[in-house]
């Protein structure tokens, strides 16, 4: 068996889904515009302006301002940074520990299986928000560990569904047959199961990143997120919810911008998912 | 399956206990006590109220105290309500959550498998990108304001929904149970499509729709069985996410549910309430998640050694 | 599949549209509807402690005078009448012949006395016991220094005759008494469910609760509605028109926006402000502005470097822009603060000044670098603003923060807590700059000046200044209220020059009335007694 052309195969498909590449071609534009935003960002994120207030868009300011006179597309593009981090390293810590657990619980089964599964039930059961004001009390407000702990709530997850993925794969033909022929457990999982459950995971992955978006928004707001002056576009949209009908574009903006990456990750996880799994395509 | 489930159960008892013992302990943790307030209190009135509540015992001791009072159900005064027990609190906030959450899941479940079988089955159609497109907008937009844009669009200018409130099923329980159910439809609109196709490319389905089946009996009886597998599995998570996230609903509509109680006593460091809604939702979830593990076995016999 | 639809949608706005607003509703019924805020924390005036609890308490529960509505000097309530001696000391207060308790017992004095009595009770864990330490032997009582409590200065010298002894001549005693702590509770019915100081005891439970105001409790649903009704023995129960009240616990303050636009609520507890400023703009009819006895301020902890230094406190102080702040960013009518105790409070104005003046400011913080050796702005430490969550606390330290990084060049953090957080990092000193309130318990300054004395709870700077507390406890210890108040005047100069608090403003009461509510006069302590309160549609 030669996985790399397996794999060239996947590539294929992937850069044939317009979709997804009109997705993907997105996501790497903002995450340029968000790595480039203190250099192209018209004004500094935390300079106000009070006596012009909330104002619609004009010139001076091609999105408006917020109430303290803060220009919003300067905002949003430092907002970015924050959402994109947050969105993708939460999403990763979630992603290696949950498929790993997930996958060990799976395979194993009998007795791994069921103390493994009982962890993850007592760590759903933890209060998270006296956990988050722990960790934010001992360690200080550090913008990594913020995302450590929100990745570490979203694991659960991952790891259950991964879990019945696997479940449901361990007992095809394919997988007996390679156990027979004496493959290690290690081979097994990088070689056959993995490959196989990277379609729900891309899903999964894609659906995970707002969660883990907004979540990071909810804490702010609760005050255990980041520290003003800095914002995501969780707390943009949030602040703008309530202006939403007196400055109608600090909703709108934020809004847009955030649905519309949300849009294109999708199309690109879609479009991974596809690719990786040929038996869900066209052909 | 009876052995599975009584196993589960049993399994279930030292799980409740760890959560209720490490929470009874890092919640202390936390600065700020139950009773600091703005107005400061004279350390000799602070010591006064401590000790009205045992809170100037040995930590052991206190911790016995607590877990024994748990076993025949008693779940201590609250810190931040006096007069109030926690399961007092409890039993009137939790039926309503639960009577919110539900609707929700009813919601999610009816709207989310329907729209993504759908889409499952006429792939790349319209009807495949429009209800798609639905749930995505609906993971994206969040109920803090998915829930006010309908309370304004209803609520103020049409006028025919009620604002606020938790009285009436066709009245003010709906807006509530839309905003909450409506990004859990949208999840599970895009895991039972994905499942599905997983499944519909298949080779025994390329063997029943050979042999001549009828699409609605292969979608039904043998597709969706696997297909569906995710979405059950995921139950348990929608549960949990739906009765955590009924906290930032139930403050949008003024509805006196658990949600709120729970989000307020970790920020009144009420250490009995947090102690006792954890209990009761970790049961819960330990619960809902055994059911939704249940249903994965129904579904896939195979697994059975997992259980 | 469209029939079934468009039958579902016909069947709800059938079933909705048709219904009659609550605030219709109540002008008939007279029963008026009012957005309180949060969950009480319970309904016993010896226990809580927050301004949602005033609230409800002031309809059931009355003291032995009660807030004059027009402002001014407290109305006669559960005495009808007092005499004060010569030195001040002495209070006697003659008890209304018709007072009564809901359940038809006779109002005594000795009820008074035993009231003050569990207030104290150490045990009871009460947080306001403060109140009444201008008592004889109140303080010793409640530090558990004395057990027996006739050595307290209260006494019931005949069934309707109430004597009380001060320790000093106490010009606002009177205005004392209408806060909660000093209320009466009755006592058979509390000792029926518990001991003197249980703090569990149901006896505030609908069904349970006794007192003696113009409502009485009548349901309590946890967290969503409470609503007391009419209580036909209160002695002035003539002067009472309302039928019912409905408290709505609603904590998030755009929800209860949205309420009273929808006709649910005849009151809220307050505006959200963003909406302030455009409503002042348009001139929207509902919107209330009051003045408020209360000032927001923050808090320098004058043991950390360099805020032990006056200079730079006084630096940071002049390089605010108070009208800008209160203009652009709260835009809710709060007024720029030049001093700490509000001026106005009760006839008193002080003299202290506060300027805008970026250049002094610079000025005196180089000076102050100069005294403590530090070389250059750079080299100034990072100064951190602790603030617990809050929209409004947000952007008042945000502007802040610019203030002092544009006009004084240094740099500024901002440190966002929860509650609990906050309060215990004040409590433990462990903080540099940090936001505060301070509302007024009692329509004169002292209950402001107070606690910036040497060691008081509520201080949390550190500060002390022997002078200060000298001309303080001399103002408490004088009865001549114009020498009061220049005493108080001189103590609160060396508060303005030392400024181990820096004034930001004074507060507003804004918050929204329904044109059908009647005899709602703004009132400085925000205490509305509901016997002047109707319904009546122009």
């Amino acid at each position: 068996m030669n996985n790399s052309s397996l794999w060239q195969d996947a590539v294929r498909r992937l850069i044939q889904n317009r979709a997804a590449m009109i997705g993907g071609i997105t996501i790497l534009l903002l995450i340029i515009l968000a790595v480039f935003a203190p250099w192209i960002a018209p004004y500094s994120y935390s300079y106000q302006n009070l006596d012009i207030g909330a104002s619609p868009p004009s010139a001076e300011h091609l999105l408006g301002t917020d109430v303290l006179g803060r220009d919003l597309l300067s905002r949003l593009l430092y907002g970015a940074r924050i959402s994109l981090l947050v969105g993708f390293v939460a999403t990763g810590v979630a992603l290696v520990i949950g498929v790993s657990w997930g996958i060990i619980a799976g395979y194993f089964g009998g007795r791994v299986d069921s103390i493994m599964m009982r962890i993850v039930d007592v760590l759903y059961g933890l209060p998270f928000i006296i956990f988050i004001i722990l960790l934010m009390v001992i360690f200080g407000r550090n913008i990594w560990l913020l995302f450590a702990a929100i990745g570490a709530v979203e694991w659960l997850t991952m790891a259950r569904i991964v879990r019945a993925q696997v479940i449901g794969l361990k007992n095809q033909e394919f997988v007996q047959a390679a156990q027979v022929m004496g493959v290690s457990n290690f081979s097994m999982f990088r070689r056959h199961i993995l490959p196989n459950i990277l379609g729900p995971i891309a899903v999964y992955a894609t659906l995970t990143i707002p969660q883990v978006m907004l979540l990071e928004a909810f804490l702010s707001f609760l005050g255990l997120g980041i520290q003003p002056p800095m914002s995501s576009w969780g707390t943009l949209i949030r602040y703008g919810v309530e202006s939403m009908e007196e400055h109608y574009w600090l909703l709108i903006y934020p809004g847009l911008t955030f649905t519309i990456t949300l849009f294109a990750l999708n199309f690109f996880g879609d479009g991974l998912r596809d690719a990786l799994d040929p038996k869900t395509s066209d052909n | 399956m009876l052995n599975v489930l009584i196993r589960r159960i049993l399994i279930a008892i030292p799980v409740l206990i760890v959560v209720a013992s490490l929470t009874f302990f890092f919640i202390r943790l936390a600065p700020g006590g139950p009773f600091d307030a703005d107005k400061v209190v004279s350390p000799q009135v602070m010591k006064n109220l401590n000790a009205a509540y045992n809170l100037d015992a040995p930590l052991h001791e206190q911790y016995f105290d607590y877990m024994s009072g748990v076993v025949v159900g008693d779940f201590g005064p609250s810190f931040r309500y006096p007069g109030r027990s926690v399961s007092e609190m409890i039993y009137t906030g939790l039926p309503i959550t639960f009577e919110l959450a539900f609707y929700a899941l009813m919601i999610a479940v009816a709207l989310g498998i329907f729209s993504g079988v759908l889409a499952a089955l006429k792939r790349n159609t319209f009807l495949d990108y429009f209800p798609m497109a639905i749930a995505m907008l609906g993971i994206c937009v969040p109920t803090f304001l998915m829930g006010p844009i309908l309370v304004l669009v209803f609520g103020i200018n049409l006028e025919v929904l009620p604002v606020s409130g938790w009285d009436t099923l066709s009245g003010d329980k709906l807006l509530p149970s839309i905003t909450l159910g409506f990004a859990y439809a949208a999840y599970i609109a895009r895991l039972s499509r994905g499942g599905m196709l997983e499944v519909l490319g298949q080779d025994f389905i390329r063997t029943a729709r050979a042999k001549g089946l009828s699409e609605f009996s292969i979608v039904t009886r043998h597709a969706m069985q696997g297909g569906l597998l995710p979405v059950v599995s995921f139950m348990g998570p929608a549960i949990a996410g739906l009765l955590g996230g009924s906290f930032v609903v139930e403050t949008i509509f003024q509805i006196p549910g658990l949600g709120r109680f729970y989000v307020e006593a970790a920020f009144n460091r009420d250490y009995t309430m947090i102690l006792g809604t954890t209990i009761f939702f970790s049961a819960m979830i330990i619960f809902f998640n055994l059911l939704s593990d249940l249903a994965v076995l129904l579904l896939n016999p195979r697994a059975r050694e997992n259980l | 599949m469209k029939k079934i639809t468009s039958i579902f949608l016909v069947a709800i706005l059938y079933g909705c549209g048709s219904s009659v607003s609550p605030v219709d509703q109540g002008l008939i019924d007279q029963v008026m509807h009012i957005g309180n805020g949060s969950e009480p924390q319970g309904l016993d005036p010896h226990i809580v402690t927050g301004v949602p609890e005033h609230h409800l308490l002031i309809t059931m529960c009355e003291g032995l005078t009660i807030s004059n509505p027009e402002g001014g000097a407290n109305l006669p309530g559960m005495a009808e009448s007092w005499e004060i001696s010569e030195d001040g000391k002495t209070y006697i207060f003659n008890i209304r012949k018709d007072a009564k308790w809901s359940n038809g017992d006779d109002f005594l004095a000795e009820d008074m006395v035993w009231s003050w009595m569990r207030v104290l009770t150490p045990s009871l864990g009460s947080q306001y016991p403060d109140m009444l330490y201008y008592v004889v032997g109140a303080e010793e009582f409640n530090t558990g220094v004395i057990t027996d409590f006739s050595k307290v200065g209260v006494k019931a010298i005949d069934a309707k005759t109430l004597e009380v002894k001060l320790n000093n001549p106490t010009p606002f005693f009177l205005g004392l008494l209408s806060h909660y702590s000093t209320w009466p509770v009755h006592k058979e019915t509390v000792l029926e469910f518990g001991e003197i100081d249980d703090r569990q005891g149901l006896w505030t439970r609908p069904g349970n609760f006794v007192c003696n105001g113009p409502m009485n409790l009548k349901s309590w649903e946890l967290n969503k509605k409470i609503i007391v009704e009419k209580n036909p023995l209160y002695w002035d129960a003539d002067q009472v028109k309302l039928n019912q009240m409905h408290f709505y616990p609603v904590s998030d303050i755009n929800t209860e926006e949205r309420m009273f636009r929808a006709g649910q609520l005849h009151l809220t507890s307050t505006v959200p402000s963003q909406k302030c400023g455009v409503w002042r703009e348009e001139g929207n009819p509902n919107l209330r502005i009051d003045p408020y006895m209360g000032t927001y301020y923050y808090r320098a902890n004058v043991n950390v470097e360099p805020l032990n230094n006056a200079k730079v406190r006084k630096a940071l102080t002049y390089s605010i822009d108070r009208e800008k702040l209160t203009e652009k960013v709260t835009q809710c009518g709060q007024i720029p603060a030049y001093s700490f105790t509000p001026p106005g409070a009760a006839g008193y104005n002080p003299d202290t000044e506060i300027p805008y003046d970026p250049e002094l400011a610079r000025q005196l913080l180089s000076e102050a670098l100069e005294e403590e050796g530090i070389s250059g702005i750079e080299d100034f430490p990072v100064l951190q603003i602790l603030y617990n969550t809050s929209e409004d606390h947000r952007k008042i330290a945000l502007t802040i923060q610019q203030m002092w990084q544009q006009n004084l060049g240094i740099n500024v953090e901002l440190e966002n807590m929860d509650w609990k957080v906050y309060l215990s990092r004040q409590n433990s000193m462990d903080y540099q700059i940090s936001r505060a309130g301070w509302i007024g318990d009692y329509e004169d300054p002292n209950t402001f000046l107070d606690i910036m004395r040497t060691g008081r709870g509520n201080n949390r700077t550190g500060w002390s200044n022997q002078e200060f507390d000298e001309l303080v406890g001399k103002a408490n210890a004088t009865a001549d209220q114009e020498e009061r108040y220049r005493l108080l005047g001189e103590a609160e100069k060396i508060l303005i020059d030392e400024l181990p608090i820096i004034p930001v403003y004074t507060y507003v009461r804004s918050y929204q009335l329904s044109p059908d509510v009647k005899g709602y006069s703004p009132n400085y302590l925000d205490h509305h007694h509901p016997k002047t309160l109707y319904l009546e549609r122009d």
